[in-house]
């Protein structure tokens, strides 16, 4: 499975798509819908995308996505989070040495009460 | 149907730090007053165990435990706070860099960053902003799921319960 489609879309579109086809995945519920709308019109094109990206699960798995197992459902999910994370990381960018200096600003200022 | 008293959330560490430092301290959550399915009788046990609060946390859990960055808990974690980040970007709430900053933060994220949190949300404090999660979204059509969009810090407490560390 290429999941070629969630790779090309315009940036936004992947990032929602991937998460309502994970939402999907994980409630093996089949069908794609959107609890709000936060990206504009690119949110119907999400919405869209992730129907395809179920579909295309599905094709490729033989099955409805109600029929998958745990571990198939888990391989999926994992597959999507990490092209979503890779487009992220290519469009937006990362700095290794800020994002470590945040995390240790973050672990020492931010507690939670015991 | 009466309203709750509480609602519950089971998010993770990084989530809600990213919350406080960038997001003006109001996190995103899905929420229910169904902490542990299990505990309810048996009539009202419409929610898979897999699915609630509880059993959300102790999964979770012992993945970080196990050091298992890649799980398909974590992945699935990693994505929302993606989309999170996507979306106040697009709203405005933080700019390029902050993005960035975000995406730099779980890019270098251990394992134990997405350690489990539990959040304890009295429904009071949220009746004029919470609204009921979508019936296709929820994890079986009659349980009872919320959303609140843009949550205070001050309208929650935040618990960690002592099930050990790494």
């Amino acid at each position: 499975m290429s999941l070629e489609t969630l790779i090309s879309a315009p940036q936004n579109v992947a990032v929602e798509a991937g998460y309502l086809a994970i939402r999907a995945l994980k409630h093996l519920s089949g069908s794609i819908v959107a609890p709000d709308t936060p990206f504009g019109a690119q949110s119907g094109e999400a919405r869209e995308l992730a129907e395809r990206i179920v579909h295309e699960i599905e094709e490729a798995e033989n099955r409805p996505l109600t029929d998958l197992s745990r571990v198939r459902v888990e391989y999926h999910i994992s597959r999507i989070g990490e092209i979503v994370h890779d487009r992220m990381r290519k469009s937006v960018g990362i700095d290794a040495k800020r994002g470590d200096a945040l995390l240790r600003e973050l672990r020492n200022k931010i507690t939670v009460p015991a | 149907m009466t309203d709750p008293l509480i609602l519950y959330s089971a998010n993770t560490w990084l989530a809600y730090v990213i919350g406080e430092r960038f997001y003006r301290g109001e996190h995103y959550v899905w929420c229910t007053p169904d902490f542990d399915a299990r505990s309810l009788a048996s009539v009202d046990q419409v929610v898979p165990p897999s699915s609630s609060p509880s059993e959300i946390y102790r999964g979770l859990y012992e993945d970080v435990r196990r050091g298992d960055r890649h799980s398909a808990k974590v992945k699935e974690n990693n994505a929302g706070i993606l989309r999170g980040a996507a979306a106040k970007r697009a709203a405005g709430v933080i700019s390029d860099a902050e993005q960035r900053d975000i995406l730099s933060i779980l890019e270098q994220a251990s394992g134990w960053d997405f350690r489990p949190l539990l959040y304890v949300i009295p429904f009071d404090r949220v009746r004029t902003v919470v609204e009921a999660a979508p019936v296709e979204l929820r994890a079986h059509p009659l349980s009872r799921e919320y959303i609140v969009s843009r949550l205070p810090r001050a309208d929650f407490d935040v618990l960690e319960l002592p099930l050990g560390g790494p």
